[in-house]
């Protein structure tokens, strides 16, 4: 038999069983876009943590009248560390201008002197922005000379570290079970299309078609319908992704979630067709 | 060409076919009679081995129930050609599809698909009839299509399971005519019936089941 009389056999059962069909293509597009809905939100998520994470600083306050030279020094001790990313120097001059800036009154109105010490700011590798990293560090730093003060966001830190991962692993719980529905869902659709059509795979089998030749236009047939499937979903998901920019202009899709939910597609509608049809071989 | 060696069926506990031993040789016409229910469709299905006995042994030409694989099945069956009382077509595509549809499965080229069917639509005198579908056409005309589809990939042996059972009479000799025509071209026939009239105006050689026993008469 050849490959071509499959395709056109695939081709047929999926106008034949119309209704079917389209009960099976909107079940596993739902299901498809909620995957994508579910990815999408955690794939953000990550990328709004990350952001903030980046943003964790640790400052490091010095004697008030170190020289520049024993903080350039510290400087170069500091950035020496694996933990340290980037290091910036703020002199007491900065301090004071920094002061003016946030309090919108310089130092000198109120006092005569600057009593701001010099600090330094310190910025992390990535693999370091979590609570446990920084308190260690904070510590090692805390117990080098000249140092006065060590300063980060605990608050902040926490609240990424245990809130947001909560929120995140919760997401992705719920949407693992939807998935597991939808997966149930879809099979059964599928199986029950199959089983409508028990008459054509007898008549196939009678006239001496093999497993695989029976097999093979019920899985030409689900490819295509999870092919329609994923174009809906990819449709839907794009259609999603500019509505919500609307709101929320940071929101972004990567290729790769497309491309997952198309393969998954296919992958499914081959799989649940497969299996099904072997029921009845 | 087909043997029965002491084969014992049955369904969910339920003894079908008892001992039964019998022989169908090359372009025998073979009737098989019996009440319904005496195991009559449970032979047939044992020969294209639907089912497989329970014990004892069917040989089909070169297949034996001993040692088939499951894979080699489909590959009996083209060698034989079913036909039943309810027709079995598929009702989405035409008298032409029908018939190809046996033939496609071999692996047939179109060439020699469309040469073929329209040769053997034409034995059954349906060659006009080619591309209506089959709730469009007679109950006659319907079992001629099946018929159609049985010989098309020439068969050794023309399986028929109550073939006139949903029939008029007329229709039903010229199904009777049909299957003799194909007979006398050197393709056997074993036909379960419980047709008097059939059997008395077409007389072949008769096995009767009765209580899952098979009696030559």
């Amino acid at each position: 038999m050849s490959v071509w009389f499959s395709i056109q056999e695939g081709l047929r059962g999926f106008s034949r069983a119309r209704m079917a069909s389209v009960i099976s293509i909107i079940s596993l597009s739902a299901a498809l876009f909620l995957i994508a809905f579910f990815l999408i939100v955690s794939l953000n998520m990550q990328a709004w943590i990350g952001e903030f994470r980046q943003k964790i600083e640790i400052e490091v306050f010095l004697e008030p009248y170190l020289e520049d030279v024993k903080i350039r020094a510290l400087e170069q001790e500091i950035r020496a560390f694996p933990e340290v990313n980037v290091v910036e120097i703020i002199s007491r001059e900065k301090a004071a201008r920094r002061f003016q800036e946030e309090f919108g009154r310089s130092v000198f109105e109120v006092l005569e002197d600057n009593p701001l010490p010099p600090s330094l700011v310190i910025r992390l590798r990535e693999n370091y922005r979590n609570a446990p990293a920084v308190t260690a560090l904070s510590a090692k730093i805390g117990r080098l000379a000249e140092v006065t003060d060590v300063v980060y966001q605990r608050e902040l830190l926490n609240i990424i570290d245990h809130y947001l991962r909560l929120i995140y692993l919760s997401i992705l719980g719920v949407g693992l079970l939807l998935l597991l529905i939808a997966l149930v869902l879809i099979f059964n659709t599928i199986r029950l299309t199959i089983a409508a059509r028990r008459d054509s795979i007898t008549i196939m089998q009678l006239v001496g078609a093999t497993r695989g030749m029976v097999r093979r236009p019920f899985v030409i047939e689900g490819f295509l319908q999870g092919l329609i499937s994923a174009l809906i979903a990819v449709g839907l998901v794009y259609l999603l992704v500019h509505l919500t920019r609307y709101f929320l202009p940071v929101v972004f899709l990567r290729w790769e979630i497309p491309a997952i939910i198309t393969a998954l597609g296919l992958l499914m509608g081959m799989l649940s067709s497969r299996i099904s049809v072997n029921k009845y071989l | 060409m087909i043997e029965f060696y002491n084969v014992h069926f049955s369904i969910s506990n339920k003894q079908i076919i008892r001992d039964a031993s019998l022989r169908i040789l090359k372009g025998e016409f073979v009737y098989l009679t019996g009440i319904s229910g005496a195991g009559k469709s449970s032979i047939l299905r044992l020969i294209y081995m639907d089912d497989l006995p329970d014990s004892g042994m069917i040989v089909v030409e070169k297949y034996s129930t001993a040692k088939i694989k499951l894979s080699e099945i489909p590959y009996l069956r083209r060698k034989l050609g079913v036909i039943f009382q309810d027709f079995k077509l598929l009702k989405d595509r035409t008298v032409f599809e029908n018939v190809a549809f046996a033939m496609r499965v071999t692996g047939a080229k179109s060439r020699d698909i469309k040469r073929r069917v329209m040769k053997v639509l034409a034995e059954v005198n349906l060659g006009h009839m080619r591309n209506q579908f089959p709730d469009q056409l007679s109950g006659g005309e319907q079992q001629r299509v099946a018929i159609a589809r049985a010989i098309v990939n020439n068969p050794l042996i023309i399986l028929a399971d109550e073939p006139t059972g949903n029939l008029d009479y007329q229709n039903s000799r010229d199904i009777m005519e049909i299957l003799e025509r194909i007979n006398r071209q050197g393709t056997a026939v074993l036909m379960a019936t419980h047709n008097r009239e059939i059997l008395k105006e077409f007389p072949h050689r008769s096995l009767e089941v009765k209580e899952g026993r098979v009696i030559g008469l």
